[in-house]
């Protein structure tokens, strides 16, 4: 009986977190489909020049200011793959998104400390960079 | 706070259905071509967001606070592992695990830990449907296996800066 409480619980707490993101993940889902009407592969080959270094940095550097669930970077990096721009650039985006929290640095450092939080933000910032770099070399490698 | 984000994101979508709505006033065609991707896009991400739902139920069932509070008291390599683990399986944002984090921190735990656990983040495995369906099995697996060193390695060296 507990059990079975528990995982009322379990589904009740999944159905609410899905269900906050849901007005933020349609609403981009709806700006992304008027953007994709005027954003073509020139734009986005304007910006992501194929530089195995600087794209994963321009990549990082967007998912840093961003804020949000994970699964929008997905989308957004979905979308981004199907107009031609490199997978290294996707991959770094989607990891700082979530793991570098240029926004969220102040609720950061009141819990965890300036230090720490600096520290932290820098080193996945940095980190987010390398791990795209290796983790589609690896992926093309194998 | 908690209300702030809600109407943020209610007011976000707010202004987007706006902004459809004066597409459909003055530019019919472009109202037409977006939402014909909207209703697309849309058909393609529902089947995953079931999946999504599901593993995070699971998870939620089986991974609890107080259970990562017992493991990251465990000795030796056993306890990165755990957090590089915990990071990927904790569902919702880095904030919710901040005060649980602060509580841990107090109690002496290694900040290097809590910074593995906050980079195993970056890939939550609730949403993992959306990203094999995005970028395919063999994606997830190489992003996975290289996220987790990476994590472990932050942590090293956060945990030698801090000391």
């Amino acid at each position: 009986m507990l059990k079975n409480m528990n995982l009322k619980q379990a589904a009740y707490q999944s159905w609410q977190n899905i269900w906050r993101v849901m007005p933020f993940l349609i609403g981009i889902v709806l700006l992304i489909s008027i953007l994709s009407q005027f954003f073509t592969k020139s734009f986005y080959s304007g910006i992501f020049k194929g530089n195995i270094f600087l794209d994963p940095l321009i990549g990082s550097l967007a998912g840093s200011i961003s804020v949000g669930a994970p699964a929008i970077s997905y989308i957004l990096g979905g979308e981004m793959l199907a107009q031609g721009v490199s997978l290294v650039a996707i991959t770094a985006f989607i990891i700082s998104w979530v793991s570098v929290g240029i926004l969220s640095f102040p609720v950061e450092a009141h819990f965890l400390g300036k230090k720490f939080t600096l520290i932290r933000n820098i080193l996945s910032f940095v980190f987010s960079i390398i791990v795209a770099i290796i983790a589609v070399f690896v992926f093309n490698l194998i | 706070m908690k209300h702030k984000i809600k109407l943020g994101k209610v007011w976000f979508l707010i202004i987007v259905f706006l902004i459809y709505f004066f597409l459909l006033l003055f530019n019919l065609e472009l109202f037409l071509s977006a939402s014909k991707f909207f209703f697309n896009s849309l058909a393609k991400i529902i089947p995953a967001f079931i999946f999504v739902f599901m593993i995070m139920t699971i998870i939620n069932y089986f991974l609890t606070p107080e259970k990562i509070l017992n493991f990251s008291r465990k000795k030796g390599i056993k306890k990165w592992l755990f957090m590089v683990l915990s990071g990927i399986l904790s569902t919702g944002p880095p904030f919710l695990w901040y005060p649980l984090l602060t509580k841990l921190k107090k109690q002496g735990l290694n900040p290097g830990l809590i910074a593995t656990f906050l980079y195993s983040k970056a890939l939550v495995i609730s949403f993992l449907p959306l990203l094999i369906f995005y970028f395919s099995f063999k994606y997830m697996i190489v992003l996975y296996f290289v996220l987790a060193i990476a994590a472990l390695v932050q942590g090293i060296i956060i945990s030698r800066v801090m000391r």
